[in-house]
């Protein structure tokens, strides 16, 4: 059973025999794209995720902070704009390049497997074995671009009642209250 | 926490204010055209030694403290002579109703020219500031507790793979990620204190001139009282110098150092740091004196001008960590910051190109 797409839970790559390239080779090495296929397939996306609603987040929060810098008596508000595009252009393209490097992982890892057939059949086995992981694979969205509208939905931005317990949820210690607390102390 | 300051409410007070000092104004006007024309004080009459009596009469000065003012109100007639002594007449007062025109154009004026003054002030609602400070908060969120330290899975595949390749992937691309990652929390919990200190300064400037005109109305209203305790001793208009303190303008360092740690685990503290009052620590006391209206006006619009100077100020301190956060963004990007050769502000394009410089230690290549 050969499946030719890469993307396909069942999807087990060629073993040809006629490749000579000395990439590899043994269960390890099958054991090792493996590796290289999850982190391409799975958990580089996921992170690419976060990071592309991330930059969608901060391209909100730049157009938010434009239409407040051109009602401020002051240039600051145009100047935080940009440190907030600044930001969003570091998150976009972060976002770029860990979903290129997943997706460079992936065919590097079908790739190489069809190099050795101890390999191809090891990797082969552990995708089978984690055929559900490979079930529905995160897919690629990208942020929007600079220009882009904005994508966030506004009805989603937490209240400020929510804040506290998203700060909590993520361990963020709250320092001036705890300031306060040991200056009454 | 709300933000307090209500944009409608300061209308209404400013307006308030002008109400008072147009009202102070056209009494003043009326007193000094009473006194210009001789129509108040003692009158000589001939086979009387006291203040006449007869042919006085009154005028009601002012709505807030009405008094009423004893005046001449005859004076001898005209075309008399020899033994003939005509009839005295009445005086002629229509003079008063340009008095309260003039002081209606005069207030138009001044409150028209104050409102576009502080209109820089009071146009941006404050609360605006806190829907991109809570979309950070999540972000922030987000990237701290989704993206975990083996973000990629591979924390102990990397040492099997070898060549030029291996290197620009695992140590270029996979290592430096979680300080990248850093970086932008970092950046994301500067850009927060930043939004919140912009805040700051917003609420700082806008309650400083609603204390303004909260005092200025509060001064206008004492000089009108004044008027009207004045009236009991029927003297003419002897506007003393009052004085008011303003107990809350923005002084000139209002914001502590945004950007410091953890500054988003206090989002709410510092989005809250001014919404209600300018902070006790970062105002000063201001004094208003006035005797008339226009100075009434003149004292507010001076300390208007004080107060916008304080305000531009404030953002300039705010405008200088803007450049810093930049700058430490710059250092991030050469390594001067990190001390690294490395990019820690955005990972590199991860070159895997099949070309022979990526290759696993079971091959014989790296024996």
């Amino acid at each position: 059973m050969t499946r030719t797409d890469p993307h396909d839970p069942d999807y087990v790559p060629p073993y040809t025999g006629q490749d000579g390239r000395d990439v590899g080779s043994g269960d390890r090495f099958g054991g090792d794209l493996y590796a290289l296929y999850s982190a391409g397939q799975l958990h580089i996306p996921t992170t690419a995720g976060h990071y592309s609603q991330a930059a969608a987040e901060l391209h909100y929060v730049q157009a938010l902070l434009e239409s407040i810098a051109s009602q401020l008596p002051h240039p600051v508000g145009h100047a935080i704009a940009r440190r907030a595009e600044d930001v969003y252009d570091a998150l976009r393209l972060s976002t770029k390049r860990l979903y290129d490097a997943g997706e460079t992982l992936v065919l590097i890892a079908d790739d190489y497997a069809k190099t050795d057939q101890e390999a191809r059949d090891q990797f082969a086995g552990l995708l089978e074995r984690d055929a559900s992981l490979f079930d529905n694979p995160p897919a690629r969205h990208d942020p929007p671009r600079p220009g882009d509208p904005p994508t966030v939905d506004p009805d989603d931005v937490p209240e400020e009642e929510d804040l506290d317990q998203i700060l909590e949820d993520a361990d963020i210690e709250d320092q001036l209250a705890d300031d306060d607390a040991e200056e009454e102390d | 926490m709300a933000d307090t300051f209500d944009l409608a409410e300061f209308y209404t007070v400013t307006s308030e204010a002008y109400d008072l000092m147009e009202e102070l104004h056209g009494i003043d006007g009326v007193l000094d055209g009473l006194d210009e024309r001789g129509l108040t004080g003692y009158r000589v009459t001939p086979g009387s030694s006291n203040m006449a009596s007869d042919g006085d009469s009154t005028i009601t000065l002012g709505t807030t403290h009405s008094f009423t003012k004893r005046y001449h109100g005859t004076q001898p007639g005209s075309g008399g002579g020899g033994y003939y002594t005509a009839p005295a007449e009445p005086v002629d007062m229509s003079w008063v109703d340009d008095v309260y025109d003039a002081a209606s154009a005069w207030r138009v004026a001044a409150q028209t020219s104050f409102e576009s003054d502080v209109e820089s002030i009071v146009r941006l609602e404050s609360s605006s500031f806190r829907t991109p400070s809570h979309v950070l908060v999540s972000t922030y969120a987000t990237l701290k507790t989704r993206v975990s330290v083996d973000w990629a899975g591979l924390s102990e595949q990397g040492s099997e793979w070898e060549g030029e390749a291996a290197d620009k992937f695992f140590k270029d691309f996979h290592a430096p990620f979680n300080s990248i990652r850093e970086n932008h929390l970092w950046a994301l919990d500067y850009l927060n204190s930043l939004i919140a200190a912009a805040k700051a300064v917003n609420d700082a400037g806008q309650h400083s001139v609603m204390n303004l005109v909260t005092e200025a109305k509060r001064l206008a209203d004492r000089q009108l009282q004044k008027r009207q305790d004045d009236s009991r001793e029927q003297s003419s208009a002897e506007a003393l110098i009052l004085l008011s303190t303003i107990s809350g303008i923005a002084g000139a360092l209002l914001f502590p150092v945004p950007g410091a740690a953890a500054a988003l685990g206090s989002t709410s503290l510092l989005l809250n740091y001014a919404a209600t009052q300018v902070p006790p620590e970062n105002s000063k006391l201001k004094n208003l004196e006035a005797s008339s209206a226009e100075e009434v006006d003149g004292a507010l619009v001076d300390e208007l001008a004080e107060v916008k100077t304080n305000v531009r100020r404030n953002y300039d301190g705010v405008q200088d960590k803007v450049a810093e956060m930049r700058e430490h963004i710059d250092g991030m990007d050469d390594g001067v910051v990190t001390g690294s050769k490395v990019n820690l502000w955005t990972p590199i394009a991860a070159s895997l190109g099949n070309d022979g410089t990526f290759y696993h230690e079971s091959s014989g290549r790296g024996l």
